[in-house]
């Protein structure tokens, strides 16, 4: 029997308010990550240009 | 077959996430952060995520977890890409890998589920140092996610 490709939806999932996370408003959490991001965009930059995608 | 995410909590702006990864080894806690970065016109959002350091406060993104749900922890992220784009239709998500096997692990992901992911998303991925659609199968270095916005005729 041929197995179905899995896939998913964006409407099956559960988001809960959770206010304690509040606390990580002005927190970065991970600041190397977005060093490393903001080095690479300023070298790169963001697409010129965006084509159809299939 | 329907993938589904771990259940999500979320701060009142959709900024940071929080989900708990359950495996092989265990319950991890994981937590989801988008972080603007103001150095281009248009607004981008570095997508990071890692996993709470036992004993501590701390999150760190360079654990390898191994728990063995990386897939289900995949489609988690991107449910949270889809929700905080809800909120911030016209920015760009930037997400990197810290490694290259990251970077693979993710590859692998979007090319899986583009079918899906583009849908609602136009996915770039950045080789030498130019952004490009992204294809299936490619190496790359970055990904960039942008919303697709539709007009509604009344």
């Amino acid at each position: 029997m041929k197995q179905k490709k899995p896939t998913f939806n964006y409407k099956s999932g559960v988001v809960r308010i959770n206010e304690s996370l509040n606390k990580y408003d002005n927190v970065v959490l991970f600041p190397k990550k977005v060093e490393m991001a903001i080095e690479h965009l300023k070298r790169v930059g963001l697409p010129k240009e965006i084509e159809k995608q299939k | 077959m329907f993938l589904k995410p771990y259940e999500l909590e979320a701060n009142k702006d959709f900024t940071s996430f929080k989900f708990i990864s359950i495996g092989v080894k265990g319950r991890i806690s994981k937590i989801i952060q988008f972080i603007p970065i103001g150095i281009v016109s248009e607004a981008v959002f570095n997508l990071a995520f890692g996993d709470k350091v036992a004993g501590t406060e701390d999150y760190d993104d360079a654990i390898v977890s191994d728990n063995g749900d990386a897939e289900k922890i995949l489609i988690t992220i991107a449910h949270t890409v889809f929700r905080f784009t809800n909120r911030n239709p016209g920015c760009w998500i930037y997400a990197r890998g810290g490694s290259p096997s990251r970077n693979r692990l993710y590859r692998m992901g979007i090319s899986k589920y583009l079918d899906v992911i583009s849908k609602d998303f136009r996915v770039m991925g950045e080789v030498k140092e130019d952004w490009e659609l992204f294809s299936p199968g490619k190496n790359y270095s970055a990904f960039l996610f942008k919303r697709k916005l539709y007009k509604f005729e009344e």
